[in-house]
């Protein structure tokens, strides 16, 4: 038996509504600290969605409407006296595709630590190598911090991205789909990288590829029509689905 | 069976070319047809392209012997040039450089246009005879139409030669011609008529000379200069701040249904006629600068009449905010999503996402905007013209002012001699002026768009 873990994040009945589309029905979530949890699941089943309320993204939705506790480190992110922006300092996120700021490489790293008040040029200069060791890309970007970052490739510009939200030093870090824009081998890279990043931070992936699921997380909650099927450890999930739709979906009959 | 082979054309290569040469020669008949109608009183004079370049003069019966008037040089170019014109474009043709002779064809069936540009010129001869002029007239006789039509058939032809295109492209694209060709020729135009003045003062004296007093022969635009820059320059720094502001707000901030009424009301700025922000600024900013700086003097110890390089910025910073807006906000709402949610999963508030990601990747729309606003408020006339004072004056901020464009409209009706050609030099500055700002435009945009290019 694994020794339990602490819940980083824990989900409480949460319902989520776009207008009248009920997007999230009665969630219920603990995700462990210091963990990969990988949401999987068809399209337009909420993965995303779930992931984006965990740092609240779905405030920037027009009629977008929340019910429901989400607790980080036993915090409810949803009382109103919340302020988003330290929320969203504790919970980094990686979008689906790279979305590097039209600035130098160090600016992007750099841009975190500056709008949350950094000024010091030696700390910025500390911050930006620590973040982009973290995401194992210094060697290959140290002599040219000064470019523009779009001169990189998609991996690198993805890896970029992590270390930017690396830069804020968040305790959680939440990935939406970040390797569906990749080719493979920037792909592996980036899982390698989560792996080493499942060391300090509470990682939370969504994917669409459930071999990347098996290969990197700890733990899988299968998302299905807004609703979590099936969530518990990625081993026994994969080898024994409890519940027949999830052994469905991961064994190829749709999705 | 031929199910898909071309059928056998009308005209072919051969043909179309036999045709493009009997229509030059017709082209070339018709400037020795009179084409052109000067009437002068009770003379009637019906010219011919031939006469103007051969120089012949018009004598007026009514001034007596020897009184006789002159065809100006700008006729006598255009009239070259219109006579050259289709026998260079027979040599491109011959050559095969189609798309250039048809540009050749279409500078030769307009110039014609061109003549009409000199009846200033005629009437200032007319005015130095000392006759009295109640009717003078230029226009154009059928020949006119004649060179004009076949001018735009054989460019139409040439442009038709070039490959298997297809005619109705050929039209199309000599229209294109056509308005490119009328740019050119009032770039001509205004060098023509501009340059003889700016050399006869001296190019130093006339750009730099302090002195505006054509009554006693000086003729310097250094203050006209400075204050259409100066005016441009203030209704740039208080127009830019608000616009850039506002339609950060119609773009990031306010409610769709604000937005759309916010935006109409912008865009009812733009359609406002000049003459309106004319009024508004006679009657409610001039007062009010009069008012709030009353028993102050100016440097030059003058009062404050309220007329002044302020209320010239004023008014203008408000007409250039439509364009400034309107720019802006496009651009602004080009910014890529992905920005704006990757400043914010950062936990950067709205407020510093917009200043520190938005702007700064829109900042080539907004500066091609800026550009554009510029472009507008130095060649703005009639609103300047009611709130500047049109006193020359070292520009300040306070004092009655008169600008380039403003300079130009007060004296034309009256001026004469050396004083209207300056005139038109003052046009040339303006010109080159305005040119130097599109260009910049072109510059920047073009520079925006390899940006986003390299964004994708």
């Amino acid at each position: 038996m694994k020794k339990e873990k602490k819940n980083k994040v824990v989900i409480e009945n949460l319902n989520l509504f776009y207008g009248e589309h009920h997007a999230l029905k009665n969630i219920n979530l603990k995700i462990p600290e210091k963990e990969i949890t990988a949401f999987i699941g068809p399209s337009g089943c909420g993965k995303s969605t779930c992931l984006k309320s965990i740092n609240r993204m779905n405030d920037l939705v027009d009629n977008c409407r929340i019910e429901g506790k989400v607790f980080i480190s036993d915090e409810n992110i949803y009382d109103p006296r919340t302020d988003v922006t330290l929320l969203r300092k504790c919970a980094g996120m990686v979008f689906q595709t790279p979305n590097p700021f039209p600035m130098s490489i160090f600016d992007n790293v750099a841009y975190g630590p500056r709008i949350h008040g950094v000024k010091d040029k030696k700390k910025l200069e500390e911050i930006v190598e620590r973040s982009l060791r973290g995401a194992a890309i210094w060697d290959d970007l140290k002599d040219k911090l000064k470019k523009s970052a779009f001169g990189l490739s998609g991996g690198q510009q993805q890896r970029l991205c992590i270390a930017r939200a690396l830069a804020i030093e968040p305790d959680i870090i939440l990935m939406d789909e970040p390797t569906s824009a990749l080719d493979p081998i920037s792909t592996l890279k980036i899982e390698d990288l989560m792996t080493e990043l499942r060391k300090k931070y509470t990682v939370i992936v969504v994917t669409h590829n459930m071999q990347q699921a098996t290969r990197i997380a700890d733990k899988t909650a299968f998302f299905l029509m807004g609703e979590v099927i099936e969530y518990s450890d990625t081993e026994s999930m994969f080898r024994k689905p409890a519940d027949k739709r999830t052994e469905n979906y991961i064994t190829g009959r749709f999705g | 069976m031929e199910l898909f082979l071309e059928k056998k054309k009308f005209f072919s290569q051969n043909k179309k070319i036999f045709l493009i040469m009997m229509l030059s020669i017709l082209m070339l008949m018709c400037f020795l047809l009179p084409y052109i109608q000067i009437i002068i009183n009770k003379d009637n004079f019906c010219v011919t392209g031939l006469d103007i370049l051969a120089g012949s003069k018009l004598g007026l019966a009514d001034a007596g012997d020897g009184a006789c008037i002159y065809f100006p040089n700008i006729m006598r170019i255009s009239v070259l040039l219109g006579v050259l014109s289709p026998l260079i474009g027979v040599l491109f043709i011959l050559l095969k450089k189609h798309v250039l002779a048809a540009g050749s064809f279409i500078v030769g069936a307009i110039t014609p246009i061109f003549s009409l540009l000199t009846v200033s010129d005629l009437k200032r001869q007319i005015v130095e005879l000392n006759i009295s002029s109640n009717r003078v007239y230029i226009g154009f006789i059928w020949p006119f139409f004649l060179i004009l039509i076949f001018g735009l058939t054989s460019a139409v032809f040439s442009v038709w030669l070039n490959g298997g295109e297809k005619l109705a492209e050929a039209v199309f694209f000599c229209f294109a011609l056509v308005s490119v060709g009328l740019v050119l020729l009032i770039t001509l135009y205004m060098i023509i008529s501009g340059l003889p003045a700016i050399i006869e003062v001296g190019v130093f004296n006339f750009l730099f000379g302090s002195e505006w007093n054509p009554s006693c022969g000086k003729y310097g635009i250094l203050y006209l200069i400075l204050a259409s820059l100066l005016g441009t320059f203030g209704a740039v720094i208080v127009g830019v701040p608000v616009g850039v502001l506002t339609a950060v707000f119609l773009a990031e901030i306010s409610s769709k249904k604000v937005a759309v009424i916010v935006r109409s009301i912008v865009e009812l700025l733009a359609g406002i006629p000049s003459v309106i922000y004319g009024f508004f600024g006679m009657m409610i900013i001039v007062p009010f600068i009069r008012n709030v700086f009353y028993g102050i003097r100016t440097l030059s110890q003058r009062p404050v009449v309220g007329d002044s390089l302020l209320a010239v910025i004023l008014v203008l910073a408000i007409m250039v905010l439509p364009t400034i807006i309107s720019t802006a906000e496009t651009s602004i709402r080009a910014i890529p999503k992905s920005y704006k949610e990757a400043s914010l999963g950062l936990g950067a508030t709205r407020i510093q996402t917009i200043f520190k990601v938005t702007l700064p990747a829109a900042k080539s729309g907004i500066l091609s905007g800026i550009v554009l606003g510029v472009g507008r408020a130095i060649g703005e006339t009639m609103a300047v013209i009611m709130v500047a004072g049109n006193i020359v004056n070292f520009p300040e901020l306070l004092g009655s002012v008169r600008l380039l464009t403003t300079g130009i409209a007060i004296d034309m009706a009256y001026s004469s001699g050396l004083f209207r050609q300056c005139l038109f030099g003052i046009g040339l500055v303006l010109f080159i002026f305005i040119m130097i700002v599109n260009i910049s435009f072109m510059k920047i945009s073009k520079r925006g768009v390899q940006i986003d290019a390299t964004n994708r």
